[in-house]
């Protein structure tokens, strides 16, 4: 929760990260991926939660959890980085039920498909992230993958996230969605510099569609989506992408758009908490 | 300098290095509430100025006339056309407008090399002389081709700047979203490079650029209409580890001291 000009503002991030791979030896590797200021606040309080838990995922819980009470964050999805975040993400969800929505892992490419879509049923989540690069698919090339996933998660009720902007042309994400009305989509980082005008028009096709804002500096962009009759403020959604960007410069781009406090309310928290009250239904637990 | 969550307006005049034309007395208005003191003008791919040069001399005629001491007005150039034909369209330029330096964007669809981008630095050199500084729009156009990965710093601006080692070159957005780590590195390998802030989405390497180079390679940048002044600012007023002073000589020096060159 943040006050601004008198303003209480709840901060429900639609978009961070945390990984098992953080430990002292990775430090180096770790630049590319977090903030200096986070990667600090994790390596000053690496002891002290060494004593709360020896278990290593256990501990890195509650570092993410440090780094989202650190910077207010009330509520946040927490999206796996690599396969071997999964476990890391279900136990979130253990420990933090009220707090982290933590997201399961799908690789479209994955020779196990069905097992991997049963297993994110077996462990309830909320939702899954894909990832274009670092899976190594293209909203083309896995069409028909991507579809199956889409619909099973618009029948499981699973949202999903995907990275946008980079490594896949959103041209071809909208015979996709079409395809799959039932599900959530959203679009991480909408479509960047280089295709945000393609993320626009994703979510003025596709009712189904979000866009959320961490990364994207192009505020004209937002404006344009917020007076759009077809998309609206109510399908735009706050974001941070925590550790890799700064919350402070996310938080900015919502208190920076000319809307009123009410608008900035409904990015800020109330989108998400309706888009998962209205999608999720009974599965939606964290009152 | 104020460490909160949130935006401080600094109490000196903030120099912007990068800023397009907008609504004018919106444009006023802007520089007032953000103490923007002086400002560089530049040509955008979103208005289609670099289609027609001549047409964005014409409007931008109207900002040089009303902020004469305070616009550094950036021109373009034409690489449909040759040698000849630039250097006249610099001169006509620099006579009108008296523009300061030149920006390059990749989707004008220049070459990457030093036969074909040859006659154009000569013309500029004869017109603006060697000081007047390159700017170039990181975040080149993703390509199919190349699964619509971003191409880097290091096969694209540097490959211009190693050709043409005499000017002065400011990388347009840190890198863009795509290749903005390591942009540190471009700085250490050329000592006439500077690196403009907007849109650069992550705090670290502009962090990273203070530690190991030095602040004064950094230009703060709004890329006003299209970007929010105030999310640029905090961007700066975010930046780990640094003093108020380097934060300042981004804000009000730095272009300066590169323009008195």
């Amino acid at each position: 929760m943040i006050i601004y000009q008198d303003e209480e503002y709840r901060l429900w991030d639609a978009h961070s990260h945390f990984s098992n791979l953080v430990a002292r030896p990775l430090k180096s590797f770790l630049k590319a991926l977090a903030i200096y200021e986070v990667m600090d606040l994790i390596f000053a309080n690496w002891q002290r939660f060494k004593s709360i838990s020896e278990d290593r995922t256990e501990k890195n819980v509650y570092l993410y959890k440090l780094i989202l009470d650190f910077y207010q964050i009330d509520k946040a999805i927490h999206l796996p980085v690599f396969k071997m975040d999964k476990k890391l993400t279900y136990r979130m969800n253990e420990l933090f039920p009220q707090k982290i929505f933590g997201f399961g892992y799908i690789n479209p490419r994955s020779k196990k498909l069905e097992e991997d879509l049963q297993d994110l049923v077996e462990h309830n989540v909320y939702g899954i992230k894909i990832h274009p690069d670092i899976m190594k698919f293209t909203f083309k090339s896995a069409q028909e993958e991507l579809i199956k996933i889409l619909q099973f998660c618009g029948e499981n009720k699973i949202i999903v996230l995907s990275h946008t902007g980079s490594h896949s042309s959103l041209k071809n994400l909208t015979p996709i969605l079409k395809k799959c009305e039932e599900s959530i989509f959203i679009m991480g980082h909408s479509g960047l510099c280089p295709q945000v005008s393609e993320a626009i028009e994703v979510a003025k096709q596709c009712p189904n569609s979000y866009l959320e804002m961490s990364g994207n500096p192009y505020t004209y962009k937002f404006i344009e989506a917020i007076k759009d009759p077809d998309i609206g403020v109510e399908r735009i959604l706050f974001g941070t992408d925590i550790p890799s960007l700064h919350p402070r410069v996310e938080i900015q781009k919502v208190l920076a758009l000319p809307i009123s406090a009410e608008e900035k309310r409904l990015i800020f928290s109330y989108n998400l908490e309706n888009l998962m009250k209205n999608f999720l239904k009974e599965k939606y637990q964290a009152e | 300098m104020n460490r909160n969550l949130y935006l401080n307006i600094p109490e000196y005049k903030i120099f912007d290095f990068h800023r397009h034309m907008a609504n004018l007395s919106e444009f006023e208005q802007n520089l007032n509430d953000f103490n923007i003191g002086k400002f560089c003008l530049m040509p955008t791919t979103i208005e289609n100025d670099f289609e027609n040069i001549s047409t964005y001399i014409e409007k931008v005629k109207l900002y040089y006339e009303k902020y004469k001491d305070k616009a550094f007005i950036f021109g373009g150039l034409d690489f449909s056309n040759d040698y000849n034909y630039n250097k006249e369209l610099l001169e006509e330029q620099k006579k009108s407008v008296n523009i300061k330096g030149i920006k390059l964007h990749p989707e004008q669809g220049f070459e990457l090399n030093k036969k074909f981008l040859t006659p154009y630095f000569r013309a500029i050199s004869e017109v603006l002389g060697y000081n007047a500084p390159i700017y170039i729009h990181t975040d080149w156009p993703l390509q199919e081709e190349q699964r619509y990965a971003p191409e880097s710093i290091k096969n694209t601006f540097d490959k211009i700047v190693s050709s043409f080692s005499d000017f002065q070159f400011i990388m347009g957005h840190a890198g863009g979203s795509g290749a903005y780590l390591n942009v540190w590195k471009s700085c250490k390998k050329f000592s006439n490079v500077y690196l403009e802030t907007s849109m650069s989405p992550v705090t670290s390497p502009l962090e990273e650029v203070i530690w190991k180079i030095g602040s004064e390679r950094l230009l703060f940048g709004s890329n006003y209409p299209y970007c929010a002044t105030s999310i640029e600012l905090v961007k700066l007023q975010s930046l780990y580890k640094i003093t108020d002073e380097d934060v300042r000589m981004v804000l009000e020096s730095n272009a300066e001291v590169l323009f008195s060159k």
